[in-house]
């Protein structure tokens, strides 16, 4: 470690100089490894799109020379043009913009904001919202993803969301016919097996709850599957904590706000109910196994206005002969008569 | 100049073709480089320089294919980093902070001048050094990435040749030559600078400058 005596070894004052010089200006100065996270996956998302534009692009002038080609064969003089370009891929359609959500394309200068239901975002869209603010999606899987308040991630494909901060939640649907989704942080990245599920990111920890199904989380020093019930948290120094958390309770509320409404004008109160029951972690139960049979088959008529769980359990409950009763903390009674 | 070239158009070619090594050793190389130069230029704002060069990343990417190999791929891409940087600034009606570190001639020699004074302490000699700073570094970051490493682990941390033959899995007779270039690289681009004192050089010494 002694530059002196290699200086002394033969390179004189003009090298003296110069080690004085970058001597004094000193180290340069890393960047932080978030922002290195941050930038490297939104330009990864835009050199993977760039790549499968010119693939298509290439494979469209295939298909373009042999249409040509076939179309002199045949002597046919025209034939349909103009329909080479392919639009980016939608991942997402907007389901709930509630407060200011904000998205960015990878071609954008500039973060606009986005307002009601039905917006698609493509491959390579940021999205962010702010304080007081939450996004409902639906993905092009048909699973419903919801973004709490000062979350921003980037969608970098249809199987791959990339979580730069906040909390989102998944819900993949009760079947097992779940489409493959993983969600990446610096901390670690999640990938679920069929589940609801809520991930929360910030730069000191990450966080997971499972709702149901099943998770695996991949961390630097390991790899976890986590069940219902499950809580799994990563602190800055790497090491993994385990609790449990309920399925019900007020930490589900920001869920429950986004939830996507059933659709159909025309749905079953068993339908409905099983609707609640997920959304709100409660279990259902009825006061006489008659009374199942008949939720089946009574048909509740459209209301479009958009509830959270509960209240649409109330409202539409208020049409039928059945009334609900929350007994303990997390079981809802059914039962007939009584308005 | 021509064989970085030459390796720059084939690195282009190799992550336009989807080489996802060759995207990330590009990425590795240039983002700490790029973000230094877009936070020196933004007045230390590291959440602009992560929006600055993140949009220089996604453009210069769309561009890939425009890539003729005119100059060196860093260099294309601190074009793009400088074009984000003024659109960056235009719209957060900021004043783009024209980056030329030293852009007289002689403020040139004045901190020339400043680095004989070491140990100075006055508000004045600290801002001078900080800019011979930014300069020195700009100048590094200029340079092939190897040659600014081997710089820095000579000088500033004060490694042997013998430990950076260690660090590097190469012999010592390649580093003692990898540090001859890379003092000859580091000496040339500072002479442009020090060409400013000239007065009929100075308009290009000052372009030189800015190009860094």
């Amino acid at each position: 470690m002694n530059t002196h005596q290699e200086n002394q070894d033969g390179t004189g004052p003009a090298e003296d100089s110069l080690a004085r010089l970058i001597r004094m200006a000193g180290r340069r100065q890393e960047p932080p490894p978030e922002a290195r996270e941050q930038v490297f996956a939104i330009a990864s998302a835009a050199w993977q799109g760039k790549i499968r534009r010119r693939q298509r692009r290439r494979v469209s002038y295939a298909v373009a020379a042999t249409v040509a080609l076939v179309a002199v064969l045949i002597g046919v003089l025209q034939i349909g043009q103009g329909r080479y370009g392919v639009p980016a891929l939608d991942i997402a359609v907007t389901d709930l913009v509630a407060g200011t959500v904000e998205v960015k394309g990878t071609a954008d200068a500039t973060w606009r904001a986005i307002q009601g239901s039905g917006a698609a975002l493509t491959e390579g869209t940021r999205i962010r919202t702010a304080e007081k603010s939450g996004l409902g999606l639906r993905l092009a899987s048909g699973d419903s993803f919801r973004l709490n308040e000062q979350t921003e991630l980037l969608f970098e494909s249809s199987a791959q969301i990339h979580l730069l901060a906040g909390t989102v939640y998944l819900d993949s649907g009760s079947d097992d016919s779940a489409a493959e989704l993983e969600i990446r942080t610096p901390a670690g990245r999640v990938r679920h097996i069929g589940t609801q599920f809520e991930l929360k990111y910030t730069r000191e920890a990450l966080r997971l709850r499972i709702r149901e199904g099943q998770v695996v989380l991949s961390y630097p020093v390991g790899e976890v599957q986590a069940q219902q019930g499950d809580e799994l948290s990563i602190g800055r120094d790497g090491r993994l904590f385990m609790s449990t958390v309920d399925p019900y309770g007020s930490e589900w509320e920001w869920v429950q706000a986004l939830a996507p409404m059933p659709g159909g004008d025309r749905r079953s109160l068993a339908s409905l109910l099983n609707w609640v029951e997920r959304e709100t972690g409660r279990e259902v139960h009825f006061a006489r196994p008659d009374l199942e049979a008949r939720a089946a088959e009574t048909m509740l008529h459209g209301n479009s206005r958009r509830m959270v769980p509960m209240e649409a359990l109330s409202v539409m409950l208020e049409t039928t002969d059945f009334y609900y009763t929350v007994t303990g903390e997390n079981e809802i009674l059914i039962e007939e008569g009584g308005h | 100049m021509a064989e970085v070239v030459h390796a720059d158009k084939a690195l282009a070619r190799r992550i336009l073709a989807g080489d996802e090594r060759a995207f990330k050793s590009m990425f590795d190389e240039y983002f700490p480089r790029l973000y230094r130069f877009a936070l020196v230029r933004l007045d230390g704002d590291e959440e602009s320089a992560r929006e600055v060069v993140q949009q220089t990343f996604c453009k210069a990417i769309e561009k890939l294919d425009t890539y003729r190999g005119e100059a060196a791929l860093y260099a294309w891409f601190c074009r793009i980093c400088r074009n984000s940087l003024i659109d960056y600034c235009r719209r957060r009606n900021q004043e783009y902070r024209r980056v030329v570190l030293i852009d007289d001639n002689s403020e040139v020699q004045a901190v020339l001048e400043a680095l004989s004074a070491a140990g100075s302490e006055g508000p004045e000699a600290q801002a001078t050094q900080r800019d011979v700073r930014r300069l020195v570094q700009s100048v590094m970051d200029y340079l092939p990435q190897h040659y600014g490493d081997v710089l820095e682990w000579k000088y500033v941390e004060g490694m042997t040749v013998k430990e950076i033959a260690d660090r590097t899995g190469s012999g010592a007779k390649a580093v003692e030559s990898l540090l001859t270039r890379a003092r000859g690289a580091f000496r040339e681009a500072m002479a442009v600078i020090g060409d400013a004192s000239t007065p009929s050089r100075a308009s290009t010494a000052t372009g030189g400058i800015e190009k860094l």
